[in-house]
């Protein structure tokens, strides 16, 4: 699989959002757990009020039961067998209720019991009875009108309490005091409930303990509160250990009765919750680094688009196809890089058409150079038998006579010979490597020898020749001479196309803005088809009827502005006349020569 | 009507030296002709004429050889050379070793080649007031 930059920063950048996540979560749960340990002491405390709370309304519903109680007995009107109609009622409207008695001082004037529960027990009314001689009411409860709450366990199998609450008769006699015996069942009901996992013991005034959360408590070690001080409707929470583990619990009072409810829970119970917390925290960041990636890959891709585009297109360029424009539409360094790539393209395109012009044009010099080397071999060896046909065909002419019939055919083999001659000694001047000299030469002056020179040999004529020149250019380095023939040639063609018509020649000077010196040589004739344009320097090539010229002219004239370094070519489109262009390289800095040269002449 | 001069011509093409007998037979010459410098350098040993017309390229010596030799054997002899390689070359060195005329070949008019032959064979008879029988 190949390792892309996008999936290398893919990589990256979740492998930073992992670590920020990480880091976030951890400190967050953290802060959250620190939260929770205080949020543990308040949910012990809470719940430490909420049962002291309830064993309150516990106990203020048994006492309202004692009060009915009370008062039934205390009824004139009601006849005894009334009264115990009532009672049972009671028993059967409360299932904790065992036994109710009714006392006068210390001595009992009656009593009702639930005989099932007592029997079960293995305990009868005697037991209840002595348990109270045993027990005498303290004098506190007389002193003061709260209800008396005692411990009144007498079997193991049906733990009780003992609610008793005294009537003052009036003075000198003896307070009504009436008690119930009720089962530790609805108290241990609230102690099952442990909401937070924690325990709940209660106690009672005297600290003993009276029901718990755990009825199997094996270990009464562990229900080890620490003691605080006494405080109705107090409630206190704290940390502590037991045995090994540490624990937080809280400790509450109630208001009346004198109860104490505890409840514990191990601190671990928080740190268990603080790994969970971790766990559901850290499968959310999972989720989120899912989408994360998933969003990312999306964007990388979008980032890395121009980047597939600038591969496409380099191939595209390494398979030789410049015409390549990358349109990246953004400003960024990837449009920076396009825009270098498209100017490489450009250049290449540029680059590639000037070496094919290059190259066209070395294998044009070459096959002339070919052509010129053969041709010259050819030219010696026909020179020879040239010079025979071409003299004995004289020679005969002579003794032939104007009258014979010979005359005719003679003559023309001296005229074709003739050409023959002309066209090897182009050949030979084509190929011969002369050494001309090059000296300063002033373009302007070559151009009118050339063109009173063209005028003296073609006498008059109904084509003008005109001169454009422009004063003071810089001078060329050359053979004036051979550009001189080279003109007389263009002039000599230009008016054998333009035949018969009037017209006109202008040759003009001037230089361009690269420097180079220009010549052009204007006709007025019926210019040339493109193909012809093509051909029209090649060797032998000519429009001409056969017989007239040696098609060498041009090719000579060509191969001559080359050794000068310069250009030459011809513009045209058929009808509108022919131009042929020359270019020179100028001498440099020459052109204030010049123009002394120029004004000492005028 | 004077004596007949002797022409000795040079040429490895055969048919150059009978267009140049052609043409000579015209005047009064005796011609003689030679197909390379080799053979004309032993003629003229024998027997030197007042008038030579020899090719430059001819395979063997070359025309500006046999030149160069006849002027060392023969310094008022007259000397044509004729070549199809009318370059600056030749015609100058011709001319330095003594020619008399550089003719290019092929010729342009052969009524024109005989008035060249004959102004110089009026120079040879000058220079060779007795010329040998």
């Amino acid at each position: 699989m190949r390792n892309l930059i996008r999936s290398r920063l893919l990589i990256i950048i979740l492998l930073l959002i992992a670590m920020a996540v990480g880091a976030i979560t951890y400190a967050v749960v953290h802060l959250i757990h620190t939260e929770k340990i205080g949020h543990l002491y308040h949910l012990t405390s809470a719940q430490a009020t909420d049962v002291s709370n309830e064993v309150e309304e516990l106990f203020k519903g048994y006492l309202g039961r004692l009060e009915v109680f009370s008062r039934i007995m205390a009824s004139s009107y009601l006849s005894p067998e009334q009264k115990s109609e009532l009672v049972s009622q009671l028993f059967d409207d409360d299932q904790e209720f065992v036994a109710v008695a009714l006392f006068e001082g210390e001595s009992e004037k009656a009593m009702f019991y639930d005989a099932a529960s007592l029997e079960a027990a293995g305990l009868d009314k005697a037991d209840l009875i002595n348990h109270r001689r045993r027990h005498p009411f303290p004098d506190s409860f007389f002193a003061s009108d709260d209800a008396y709450i005692e411990n009144s366990t007498l079997h193991q199998g049906v733990p009780t309490l003992t609610l008793s609450i005294h009537h003052a008769l009036g003075a000198g006699k003896p307070p009504l005091v009436s008690s119930a015996t009720v089962r530790l069942g609805g108290l241990h009901r609230l102690a099952e409930r442990s909401g937070t996992g924690g325990d709940i013991f209660i106690f009672d005034g005297n600290g003993r303990l009276l029901t718990h959360s755990d009825l199997d408590l094996k270990d009464p070690s562990l229900v080890k509160l620490p003691r605080v001080e006494k405080s109705q409707g107090m409630v206190q929470a704290m940390e502590y250990e037991l045995g090994e583990k540490e624990m937080i619990g809280a400790v509450a009072y109630t208001r009346a009765y004198n109860f104490m409810v505890g409840v514990q829970s191990p601190k671990s119970t928080a740190n268990l919750s603080f790994w969970e917390l971790l766990k559901i925290w850290l499968v959310a960041a999972l989720g989120g680094l899912v989408v994360v990636a998933l969003v990312s890959l999306l964007w990388f891709r979008y980032i890395t688009r121009p980047l597939q585009k600038l591969t496409e297109a380099t191939r595209r360029i390494a398979r030789g196809q410049f015409d390549v424009q990358v349109e990246t539409g953004s400003r960024d360094e990837f449009s920076d890089l396009a825009a270098a790539v498209n100017q490489m393209a450009v250049r290449l395109d540029q680059r590639e058409a000037d070496l094919k012009q290059a190259n066209t044009r070395i294998v044009q010099e070459e096959k002339l150079t070919a052509f010129g080397r053969i041709g010259s071999c050819i030219a010696h060896e026909v020179k020879n038998p040239l010079a025979g046909i071409l003299g004995f065909a004289q020679l005969a002419l002579r003794k032939a006579g104007s009258d014979s019939p010979l005359h005719k055919y003679l003559s023309i083999i001296e005229k074709e010979t003739k050409r023959c001659q002309k066209i090897i000694e182009d050949l030979m001047k084509f190929a011969r490597k002369e050494e001309a000299e090059f000296e300063a030469t002033d373009i302007n002056a070559v151009i009118e020898d050339a063109a009173s020179i063209s005028e003296k040999e073609l006498g008059p004529s109904h084509v003008s020749l005109e001169t454009e020149l422009t004063a003071g250019l810089p001078r060329f380095m050359g053979n004036g001479q051979q550009i001189r023939q080279v003109l007389m040639d263009l002039t000599l063609n230009a008016r054998q196309a333009m035949g018969d018509e009037a017209g006109t020649i202008r040759v003009s000077s001037r230089q361009l803005d690269s420097g180079q010196i220009e010549m052009r040589l204007r006709d007025s004739g019926p210019g040339m088809s493109q193909e012809v344009q093509d051909k029209i320097f090649e060797p032998f090539f000519t429009t001409r009827p056969s017989g007239e010229g040696t098609g060498l002219g041009l090719t000579i004239g060509s191969k001559i502005i080359q050794e000068h370094k310069g250009a030459i070519w011809v513009e045209s489109e058929p009808g509108e006349g022919a131009t042929f262009v020359i270019t020179l390289p100028a001498l440099v800095d020459d052109k204030m020569m010049a123009e002394e040269a120029h004004k000492s002449a005028v | 009507m004077n004596e007949k001069m002797p022409v000795l011509i040079v040429d490895d093409h055969v048919f150059i030296l009978d267009l140049l007998s052609e043409v000579l037979a015209e005047g009064d010459f005796l011609t003689t002709t030679a197909q390379s410098g080799e053979e004309a350098r032993e003629i003229f040993r024998q027997r030197p004429f007042p008038l030579v017309i020899s090719d430059i390229h001819m395979g063997g010596i070359s025309g500006l050889e046999l030149l160069a030799g006849i002027k060392e054997m023969a310094p008022q002899a007259q000397v044509i050379i004729m070549s199809s390689d009318a370059s600056a070359e030749n015609f100058t060195r011709a001319i330095d070793l003594g020619a008399s005329e550089f003719m290019a070949k092929p010729f342009e008019d052969i009524s024109r080649v005989a008035t060249i032959i004959k102004r110089v064979a009026e120079k040879a008879r000058v220079k060779n007031p007795t010329p040998v029988p």
